[in-house]
């Protein structure tokens, strides 16, 4: 024990066949960028398919034990009736080597935030509210490292706000594109078959 | 009392005093409809039903405006498996026996037990129709007005969702426009019936035979009608669920689906979810499905044959399939069971439209549901409200795809999805595997052991 229950990568704690998951956890290692303790509702969900694998591998001895690897950072919630999507890495406090492209709905219950790293573009983390991503593209987006130029003008493929709702895609491409003078255009609108393409 | 601050709080929800006059006032106007039933009269029809409608519509919509626009737009359930009229309680009982009773007496009782009712829309109908009401015309009036009225409850409930707003004008459009005017206008222009949008098998009718035969010699133009059918049956039907799903007609045109989604509304969750449900359904709807085919086939093997087979069975056959499940199951049990059984019980074990446009959805359509990476937080609002009895939660905890012969593309369980996690969306590139990836399991089913 220290702030939480101290598991291995494997979630097991010091005593052998005791599994610990969830917000009771402290990770003895935790991923790069990752903290020991993350008590949310995702981390949970992960832990406890990991743990519970690991119990019945290591029970039955069918085979080999699963690391515990929560991938990119991602949350979501709801504040009030306003949705919130976090994906990737979004501090608190911008950092130094870090840009921001921040827009938001004059009604001022939607906004879409797009973190990226000053020196080499690459796309950080998206912070969302009362808009919806999709969580696949972007996991992806940051994953690659992919250029805040090239994610904005395929901004498209990342909209899962419902049918009939106003798109916002093309507004952050001007506010880009008024703050630092380009002249990038939306290249891809929305729609599935775009987007199964480029996860395949 | 003591106020509990629990998120499922078991402290009644009042209704304002504004709420309560609001409901005297469209409780006012239901009794002038009983008053007139019952007493077989009408007294003066034009001032005593605008006087009811008026007080009908005044009151809901007064109602309603208390109930939603004194919040803030979004999701607002609250207290639904409280509410004695939403929670299978006395209200909810009685609704359900009012509304059964009703359809008896409309369905299988005679003319005069309306007349009072008949008399009070003839007015209506002369202007319409250029004759006196029937009970028909009676019933057709109610149900549209029903879906008018409920439809703009609905309206205010979901105002901050375009595609329930877009959705909810369409049926609107489609029930008073097509299943109301236009057959009315057809017959003051000396023109048949019809219903455009009703098709063979929902409308077993229109493709039997004597269907033919009457449409094809009416008028000049009633032929035409009833080859609308005929392609919307062979074509239309396919190739607008391939693009769009169930959708385009379950919840978008039919009037059936219409009420449902109007009147219906605060009855969805009572949907049965459980397996055997989803079994019990699969077996009926498929079954009623064999029975209008059969019916069909008999009915023109029989006119080919001159009467030659069968000649009175098929007829019998017919009138039985009438009976059953065009009254007894499509209307008295359909509609009277949604305070029990939810709002779509024919739709989801009757009827045969339903049925056909469930396999080309399941099997050919670019339709889905997409469930959102790892969002879901399992918390089953999306199973709760599907008023098919889809566990669509499932599917989403597990980044699964839902594919559902069932699903109408209501959108409601992408609605109340506090994380936004699911879209009713439609991709060409693949449809045999829309439903093979599982987002969010990253261990095989294969490799874990159950231990028994
Ligand atoms: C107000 C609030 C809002 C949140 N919002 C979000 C959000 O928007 N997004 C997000 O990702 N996460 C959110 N979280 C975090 C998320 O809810 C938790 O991380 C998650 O529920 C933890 O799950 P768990 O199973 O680890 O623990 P818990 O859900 O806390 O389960 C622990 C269980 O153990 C039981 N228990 C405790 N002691 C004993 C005992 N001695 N014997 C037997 N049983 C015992 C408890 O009764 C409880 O049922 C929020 C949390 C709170 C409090
Ligand atoms: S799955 Fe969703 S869209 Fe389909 S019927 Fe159920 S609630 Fe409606
Ligand atoms: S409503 Fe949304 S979060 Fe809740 S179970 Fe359904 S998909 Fe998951």
């Amino acid at each position: 024990m220290n702030r939480g229950i101290l598991v291995d990568e494997y979630l097991q704690t010091n005593i052998p066949d005791v599994f610990a998951a969830g917000d009771c956890v402290e990770l003895r290692q935790p991923n790069a960028g990752r903290r020991a303790i993350e008590a949310i509702w995702y981390t949970g969900r992960m832990m406890g398919e990991t743990a519970a694998n690991n119990i019945l591998g290591a029970v039955s001895g069918a085979k080999s034990p699963v690391r515990y690897n929560p991938g990119i950072w991602f949350n979501s919630a709801k504040f009030f009736d306003i949705e919130y999507q976090v994906y990737g890495d979004i501090r608190a406090q911008l950092p130094e080597d870090q840009a921001t492209l921040y827009w938001e709905h004059p009604g001022g219950k939607k906004s879409i935030r797009l973190n990226y790293d000053k020196a080499s573009g690459r796309i950080l983390g998206f912070n969302l509210m009362g808009v919806r991503y999709r969580h696949e593209v972007c996991d992806k987006w940051i994953a690659r490292g992919t250029p805040v130029e090239e994610v904005l003008q395929q901004l498209g493929l990342a909209n899962f706000d419902p049918e009939f709702y106003p798109q916002h895609e093309s507004e952050l491409v001007a506010l880009y594109n008024r703050q630092t003078g380009k002249s990038l255009k939306l290249k891809q609108k929305r729609g599935l078959d775009a987007v199964l393409a480029f996860l395949r | 009392m003591e106020e509990s601050i629990s998120l499922a709080t078991p402290n009644p929800t009042l209704t304002s005093g504004k709420q309560k006059i609001a409901l005297a006032l469209a409780g006012l106007g239901v009794l002038l409809l009983l008053v007139v039933w019952a007493a077989g009269n009408a007294f003066a029809p034009v001032p005593v039903l605008s006087a009811s409608l008026g007080l009908i519509c005044a009151g809901v919509w007064l109602f309603v405006r208390e109930e939603y626009l004194t919040r803030p737009e979004g999701i607002k359930n609250n207290g639904v498996w409280f509410k004695s009229l939403s929670a299978r309680g006395i209200w909810g009982w009685l609704a359900a026996i009012i509304i059964t009773g009703f359809y008896t007496v409309l369905y299988f009782f005679p003319e005069n037990w309306l007349t009072g009712l008949t008399a009070l829309f003839s007015p209506v109908s002369q202007g319409l129709r250029g004759k006196p009401a029937d009970k028909w015309f009676v019933y057709g009036s109610l149900y549209t007005l029903s879906v008018l009225v409920l439809g703009v409850k609905f309206m205010y409930k979901y105002r901050h969702n375009r595609y329930q707003l877009i959705r909810t004008v369409s049926v609107m459009f489609f029930q008073t426009g097509f299943s109301f005017l236009i057959p009315a206008f057809l017959q003051v222009m000396n023109e048949p019936e019809y219903y455009f949008t009703y098709f063979w098998p929902l409308k077993d009718y229109y493709g039997s035979p004597g269907a033919v035969q009457y449409y094809g010699h009416a008028t000049s133009l009633s032929v035409y009608f009833i080859a609308f059918s005929a392609l919307m049956t062979f074509v239309g039907t396919p190739v607008l669920t391939y693009f769009f799903g169930k959708r385009w007609y379950c919840s978008w045109v039919c009037g059936c689906g219409g009420l449902a989604e109007t009147a219906g509304d605060p009855f969805r969750h009572l949907s049965d979810k459980s397996l055997n449900a989803w079994k019990i359904e699969r077996w009926m709807i498929h079954s009623v499905l064999v029975a209008v085919v059969l019916l069909t086939g008999l009915l023109w093997l029989n006119s080919w044959q001159q009467g030659g087979v069968l000649g009175k069975f098929s007829q019998a056959y017919s009138t039985a399939y009438g009976y059953v499940l065009g009254m007894a199951f499509s209307g008295v049990v359909g509609v009277g069971f949604y305070p029990l059984m939810g709002s779509r019980v024919w739709c989801r074990f009757g009827c045969p439209q339903a049925a056909i446009l469930g396999i080309f959805q399941k099997k050919k359509s670019k339709f889905r549901i997409t469930a959102n990476g790892g969002q879901c937080i399992s918390c089953g609002n999306c199973s709760t409200y599907c008023e098919m009895g889809i566990d669509v939660r499932h599917y989403a905890q597990r980044g699964q795809d839902v594919v559902r012969a069932s699903c109408v593309g209501c959108g409601i369980c992408a609605a109340v999805c506090p994380r936004g996690v699911l879209r009713l969306e439609g991709a060409g590139s693949d449809i045999d595997q829309r439903t093979e990836q599982l987002r969010t399991v990253h261990i095989r089913l294969e490799d874990v052991k159950i231990l028994s």
